[in-house]
């Protein structure tokens, strides 16, 4: 079962996108996050994330830029500096529909950058969209 | 500041220069710490003779002193027979009752000189004789009038210049400081509407999913998405709230009244009972604290929002949450501190807490617009705010400065 790790500090937003995220053809198992240290130690596997089973590399990594304790864009940095971690998908999912913001998420590897948008249902088809490209392929469906 | 930075030098000896050439008048313009600016008309007897043969130079050294000692004690005018035989003058130049530089005219004499005198003069210090007392005849004789009437000019002449120049320094620190205060402003607007787009967010996007459970028959979640819009639609009218507020605090101030500080701190606790007791905090207040001239219901709501801060942080520390308020007397200004037990503040943050939206701790309530208020109450009184903590486990501590109150 592929896992998406979720990184947002909003609960309502992290509620709208996991809603989003049940109707896709194939499974999936959304573990959320809400600062970017906490992402951070998620995927070294460090401070209560530290079992493997329970916390399982992510196939994909959606990130929000605003976050408490430690900023998005150096989770991103983190991320795609790191060779362990580097070849997870990283889609910046953010309020925010600068393009400032958008070109330095690319500058910095981020492999999307999508604004969440305003309707729920463009929510959806944004959603289902990331996840089809970035493991839609060769992933067991919900039987 | 020295003089030379207020004026524009190179038109200033232009201006100089063809005043002496006009009348053969001898000038210098010297910063206070004897430096000097402009030189024009310098006869040769100076330049070729007294100053160069080193004996002779001693005593131009010490006259210059002189000269620039009166001024220093604050005479208007100083005259002096210079140790070679020649008269100088030097008076003070001021701009807005500042002594900012020092005009020297001389080189001159009153009456005819005695020849002989220079003569001597000549033979003790090896100058050639007849160069030299050709030099010599070259220096004027002047009426103390139009002695006057020289100085007078220049001094007339500097002042004005002096102040053009200050005032353009003033129009370039304002220019500056506006253009401060439109980023400043635009990047508030930014911050503001960025922050507002988040709970329109969760709105739209809920009510999205409320449609899409109404076709499909789906009521179970209904109350709960319905709370989730209003408590955004909560946050979003906070927010606009306190954003009014902030603004408010700029624009109209009530008036200042002389209010006791421990009155004060009394009455804001008063205000937050129903927390103190909620997390059994213990409140100490210094005994005896000053009376403070500040506008007083904005210092309530200083002390009711840093306190409140210190409890809700320290809601956890072991041993019982326990905040202290007191002040700390310095020259000509207070320091007050409200000092908490909690969980700290992490180095890096200690300043980005007083700015719009930052929230360090997402489970506690507010808007995070608070301390923000708090610092521009602060600023508007003519002080200074900021927070001490070692670090997270260690507590922190809020200090603010306050001008004392007049008496």
């Amino acid at each position: 079962m592929s896992v998406i790790l979720h990184v947002e500090d909003d609960l309502g937003h992290a509620l709208l996108i996991k809603r989003a995220l049940e109707g896709l053809p194939f499974a999936c198992d959304v573990k959320l996050v809400t600062d970017g240290q906490a992402a951070v130690n998620y995927l070294n596997h460090l401070n209560g994330f530290v079992d493997p089973i329970s916390s399982p590399r992510p196939a994909l990594v959606l990130l929000d830029l605003n976050l408490p304790k430690m900023k998005g864009l150096d989770v991103l940095k983190l991320i795609k500096g790191s060779k362990d971690l580097r070849d997870i998908p990283v889609v910046i999912l953010t309020t925010s529909d600068s393009t400032e913001d958008r070109s330095i998420c690319f500058e910095n590897q981020a492999d999307d950058f999508l604004t969440k948008p305003g309707e729920y249902l463009e929510l959806v088809k944004a959603l289902h969209q990331v996840a089809e490209e970035w493991f839609g392929n060769g992933v067991p469906s919900k039987s | 500041m020295g003089f030379a930075e207020l004026v524009d030098i190179e038109k200033l000896l232009e201006l100089f220069e063809s005043y002496t050439k006009v009348t053969g008048a001898v000038t210098a313009l010297v910063e206070l710490d004897g430096t000097v600016i402009i030189a024009t008309g310098w006869k040769d007897i100076c330049t070729r003779f007294h100053r160069v043969n080193k004996a002779s130079a001693c005593r131009c050294t010490e006259s210059d002193t002189m000269l620039a000692g009166n001024l220093k004690r604050g005479k208007t005018y100083s005259i002096y027979k210079c140790k070679n035989g020649l008269i100088d003058v030097a008076v003070p130049i001021k701009i807005r009752g500042e002594h900012v530089a020092n005009f020297f005219t001389g080189q001159f004499f009153t009456e005819p000189p005695d020849v002989e005198y220079f003569i001597r003069q000549a033979e003790e210090f090896g100058f050639e004789r007849d160069s030299y007392l050709e030099a010599l005849g070259q220096v004027p004789i002047l009426s103390e009038e139009t002695i006057k009437a020289t100085m007078n000019f220049f001094t007339c002449l500097a002042q004005q210049i002096g102040e053009i120049g200050l005032v353009r320094r003033e129009q370039e620190l304002m220019i500056a400081r506006l253009n401060e205060k439109t980023e400043e402003q635009e990047r508030f607007v930014y911050t503001v509407s960025h922050d507002l787009k988040s709970p329109l967010v969760t709105i739209s996007g809920f009510i999205g999913m409320i449609e899409q459970d109404f076709l499909s028959g789906d009521q179970t979640g209904l109350k709960e998405n319905l709370s989730v819009i209003s408590s955004a639609a909560r946050r979003m009218r906070q927010l606009l709230d306190e954003l009014l507020e902030i603004s408010r605090i700029g624009i109209k101030k009530n008036q200042e009244e002389v209010v006791n500080l421990g009155t004060l701190i009394r009455a804001s606790t008063d205000n937050l009972s129903g927390v103190i007791n909620e997390f059994k905090t213990t409140v100490e207040v210094e005994s005896e604290l000053p009376d403070v001239m500040v506008d007083k219901q904005r210092f309530l709501q200083v002390f009711e929002n840093l306190i409140a801060n210190a409890i809700r942080y320290s809601r956890e520390a072991k041993g019982g949450s326990v905040v202290k308020v007191g002040v700390i007397r310095g020259v000509g200004e207070l320091t007050c501190y409200v000092k908490d037990n909690g969980i700290g503040i992490e180095p890096a943050y200690l300043e980005k807490i007083f700015g719009l939206f930052e929230r360090l701790d997402t489970n506690s309530d507010g808007t995070g617009v608070g301390l923000a208020i708090v610092k521009r109450i602060i600023e508007t009184h003519g002080g200074r705010i900021w927070a001490e903590s070692e670090g997270l486990g260690h507590g922190t501590t809020v200090f603010f400065t306050l001008p004392e109150a007049k008496q």
